[in-house]
C-alpha cells in the first residue's frame, strides 16, 4: 500500500462507522465533545490519563478544529448496542509509509466496563484497522504502569512487556505490538465477544 | 447439585481461566485475592460458567456477584430452578 492509498483509507475511516458485535466505533466529532468531556473527567479517568485538571466542552471543541485538518490521526466514539455512549479510542501518530502507528485516547466508561467485553472489541475493532486495512506493522501503546485492567488486557493481545518510561512524572509501560502476534492471539477474545453478543 | 459439587467444578473453571493449577477458591474469595482478576477475566469466568453449568445470569446477578460464596449462592439458584423446570 503507497501514501496516498493508506492517507485515502484515514480519510475513509474518520467517517465510517465500524460495526461490532457488542459495540459499534462511530468517527468522533464536535458534536459528542460534552460527552467526551464527561467522560474523560471522571476521577478513574483523570488519574489513569495522567491529567491534573478538568476539561472543558469548548477547549474540547478547539481540540476538534485541529484534528479536522491533520490526516494521521483516527478519533472514535465507541457506543453500546442501544446507542448509549460508553467511551473513547483513537489511533494516532500513524505512518503513512505503515511503519507504526499509536494507539490511545481509549476510555470505557466504569460504569458499563463489566457489562460485557465493550473494551476488548473496541480495542479489536481499531487494530484490525489499524493491521488490516491500514497495514500497519507495528502499534505502540504508553500504559499507566499501575493500569492493571489494561496492561492485562495488552499482555493477552501480544503486546510485548513493554519498557518503563516517565510521563509527566508518572511510570508507563511503553509497549509494541506488532501484526503478527496480534493475529495470534486475536482468537481468544473473538470467541468472547461472539459468547457475549449472543447473550 | 451440592455446594460441594459447585466448587469443585468452579476450582476447576477459574484455574483453566487464570492458567493457575495451584488456585484453591474459598467462598470469601474476591477479585483483589487473585493478582489477574479484572473485568476482562470475569468476562470470561462468566462466560465458562454459564457454559459449563448451562445457567444464564442477569446484568444485575453479575454485578453484584461481590465474592465467591455470592457466586455460588447464584449457581444453585439457577441450577436449582433450571431443575424445576
Amino acid at each position: 500500500m503507497d501514501r496516498e492509498e493508506r492517507k485515502n483509507k484515514i480519510t475513509h475511516f474518520r467517517k465510517e462507522t465500524i460495526i461490532g458485535k457488542c459495540v459499534d466505533l462511530k468517527p468522533a466529532t464536535a458534536l459528542q465533545a460534552e460527552q467526551i468531556v464527561r467522560l474523560r473527567n471522571k476521577p478513574r479517568n483523570r488519574y489513569y490519563f495522567n491529567q491534573d485538571y478538568e476539561l472543558e466542552t469548548e477547549g474540547q471543541k478547539a481540540w476538534f478544529e485541529t484534528y479536522e485538518k491533520r490526516d494521521d490521526d483516527i478519533y472514535w466514539c465507541v457506543y453500546r448496542k442501544d446507542g448509549l455512549f460508553i467511551g473513547t479510542i483513537r489511533l494516532y501518530g500513524i505512518d503513512l509509509d505503515g511503519e507504526y502507528c499509536e494507539e490511545g485516547s481509549y476510555a470505557i466508561d466504569e460504569d458499563y466496563a463489566d457489562e460485557a467485553p465493550y473494551a476488548v472489541e473496541s480495542k479489536m475493532l481499531v487494530l484490525d484497522v489499524a493491521f488490516d486495512e491500514l497495514q500497519i506493522k507495528t502499534m505502540i501503546n504508553d500504559n499507566r504502569a499501575d493500569n492493571k485492567v489494561m496492561n492485562n488486557i495488552d499482555n493477552q493481545l501480544g503486546f510485548d512487556k513493554g519498557e518503563k518510561i516517565q510521563i509527566r512524572g508518572v511510570d508507563y509501560l511503553h509497549r509494541i505490538l506488532k501484526a503478527g502476534d496480534y493475529r495470534k492471539n486475536r482468537a481468544k477474545f473473538s470467541s468472547l465477544v461472539d459468547y457475549w453478543s449472543r447473550r | 447439585m451440592t455446594k460441594e459439587e459447585i466448587m469443585n467444578r468452579l476450582t476447576e473453571i477459574y484455574r483453566e481461566v487464570f492458567d493457575d493449577a495451584s488456585i484453591s477458591l474459598s467462598e470469601e474469595m474476591t477479585a483483589d485475592d487473585i493478582e489477574d482478576w479484572d473485568s476482562l477475566t470475569h468476562l470470561r469466568l462468566i462466560m465458562q460458567i454459564e457454559q459449563q453449568f448451562q445457567i444464564k445470569f442477569t446484568t444485575g446477578q453479575i454485578k453484584n456477584m461481590d465474592n465467591v460464596g455470592a457466586l455460588m449462592e447464584q449457581i444453585q439458584i439457577l441450577t436449582d430452578k433450571k431443575q424445576g423446570e
